[in-house]
């Protein structure tokens, strides 16, 4: 790995990487797993400097989103070929999953972070294997005192639900109102 | 049509100057590709998948569209974690959540050409948002245009998409916060058009007999528009561009009786508010939730209770909590 590349990861994560190299490393870094790993490592080193080290570390997070999608359920035999197409235009799954990285961030320093990970991280910056992490769950919805009651979730879904078709109505068009019910795994 | 054509035009070339490597005629542009989208998204036969990435999560999800014999179908199936489905068509939106064993059947809402608005809605939506076509890019080996939507206030969010250079379809869209941060993305990594899609195609994968089924579909209430319900509710000092656009009762699975639905929008962001008889004996939302970029606010207003639920900033659902009034 050069050491061009680690400064274009230093730059990107500083926010200076100009757009079009952005591009060009999200696609390196799609093809190359070495270069993920130390994205990966980057990130945990600022946070932990930031002393801003999430309770929980979602490692390797470009490379398991690929493990789910290539195990991802078949639905009526015909989305094989679309689930192996997912696999090779790999630079757009890692410019998501890139931008993951820092959405990670920016949601875990609004939590308050565990004292005990933070002073071990940034006393030895030695990053443990990643069976140390767990991965960040994310809760359907989420509320300033924890997550909700499932019975009370379950009536914020039936609004969201109801909400939806007035939002694809009236709205921005096409698919995105519905995405967010698709898209929201639940606890 | 054609006046507000004009009226979109004439506002789009002020704000021209704002993008960077823009073509001269960007006002055109962005008028043009926005409307392209959304007959695209709604008149073509495709097949994609595409991630969706919200609180540092990514989900892929694979989508099916069918437009045959003047019906819109729609299909979308998680493919990470539980396989949730929504299935849409003229009649009814179906939504399966394998996890809590519901179906959720609500009646659909006619989807009108973007934008939506109308005519003197368009000023409101130019006074709040600016529209930029923003250069181009490459998105899963196609070469797409960006178009953006920058809010000009904190009230709402806005968008950056990437539009198909060839046929206008959505390829990815990131949602913004007033800063220009992304709230969340979605990005397709596979897109097929296609000449023609089984109907098959688009029927639920997944059977459930000990389902809940809440069904909504055949409620007379739904969208009765028409009829202007009484309201003991005032509404006043909303934010900038948020209008009144449904207003409606309905049963709903989750209420005891019926429903007051009220619905604001500013021309792309859209609010809902539930209010509903508060009933002592059962737990009901309290206080602010998110998912993502939704923001939910649930207060008790002495025999009501309130909830605001919309893709909006904390901001917009607390602001548009405080501008209902009950009727003295």
């Amino acid at each position: 790995m050069s050491e061009q590349i680690k400064e274009q990861i230093s730059a990107f994560f500083d926010g200076e990487l100009p757009a079009a190299e952005q591009s060009l490393l999200l696609e390196r870094m799609a093809r190359d797993p070495a270069l993920r790993a130390h994205w990966d490592r980057y990130q945990l080193i600022g946070d932990s400097q930031r002393k801003s080290l999430p309770p929980h570390i979602d490692l390797g997070l470009a490379d398991r989103v690929m493990q789910e999608l290539d195990a991802a359920p078949v639905h009526h035999g015909s989305a094989t070929s679309a689930l192996q197409r997912v696999l090779k235009p790999v630079a757009g799954l890692a410019v998501a999953a890139s931008v993951a990285v820092f959405a990670v961030l920016a949601v875990q320093q609004a939590r308050a972070p565990e004292p005990g990970a933070v002073q071990i991280a940034a006393k030895s910056q030695v990053m443990p294997g990643p069976e140390a992490y767990t991965r960040v769950e994310g809760t359907r919805w989420n509320t300033e005192g924890g997550t909700q009651h499932p019975q009370v979730s379950n009536q914020l879904n039936e609004y969201l639900v109801n909400h939806s078709e007035y939002a694809a109505s009236g709205g921005m068009p096409g698919m995105l109102p519905y995405v967010r019910v698709v898209g929201y795994d639940q606890e | 049509m054609h006046a507000v054509s004009m009226l979109l035009a004439a506002l789009l070339v002020g704000n021209a100057s704002a993008g960077a490597d823009a073509a001269p005629n960007v006002a055109e542009d962005a008028r043009d590709w926005l409307r392209q989208m959304s007959e695209a998204s709604q008149g073509l036969n495709y097949r994609g998948t595409f991630v969706y990435l919200h609180n540092g999560r990514l989900e892929a999800i694979q989508i099916l569209h069918r437009a045959a014999e003047g019906n819109e179908q729609e299909r979308m199936i998680a493919l990470t974690g539980e396989a949730r489905e929504v299935i849409r068509d003229n009649e009814r939106v179906t939504c399966i959540l394998p996890k809590s064993k519901s179906v959720m059947v609500d009646k659909s809402i006619p989807r009108k050409p973007f934008p939506a608005a109308l005519p003197h809605d368009l000023d409101a939506l130019t006074n709040t948002y600016e529209f930029l076509v923003a250069g181009e890019d490459r998105v899963s080996g196609l070469p797409a245009r960006i178009v953006v939507i920058k809010p000009r206030d904190a009230y709402r969010y806005g968008y950056r998409l990437w539009l198909d250079k060839a046929t206008s379809l959505l390829l990815r869209s990131d949602l913004t916060d007033a800063e220009g941060r992304p709230v969340e993305q979605m990005m397709f990594t596979d897109m097929q058009i296609l000449d023609a899609l089984p109907e098959d195609d688009l029927a639920p994968a997944l059977q459930g007999k000990d389902y809940t089924v809440v069904d909504h579909a055949d409620s007379k209430t739904a969208t009765a528009d028409t009829d202007k319900p009484r309201s003991d509710w005032v509404v006043s000092g909303l934010p900038t561009g948020f209008m009144l656009t449904h207003h409606n009762r309905h049963a709903m699975h989750a209420a005891a009786g019926e429903v007051e639905h009220l619905v604001f929008s500013d021309g792309l962001a859209t609010v809902s508010v539930y209010i509903e008889s508060h009933q002592p004996d059962k737990q009901a939302p309290s206080g602010l939730s998110s998912m993502g970029a939704v923001h939910a606010l649930a207060v008790r207003r002495g025999e009501y209770q309130m909830t605001v639920v919309g893709e909006v900033p904390r901001r917009t659902v607390e602001r548009i909590e405080q501008s209902m009034q009950h009727r003295p």
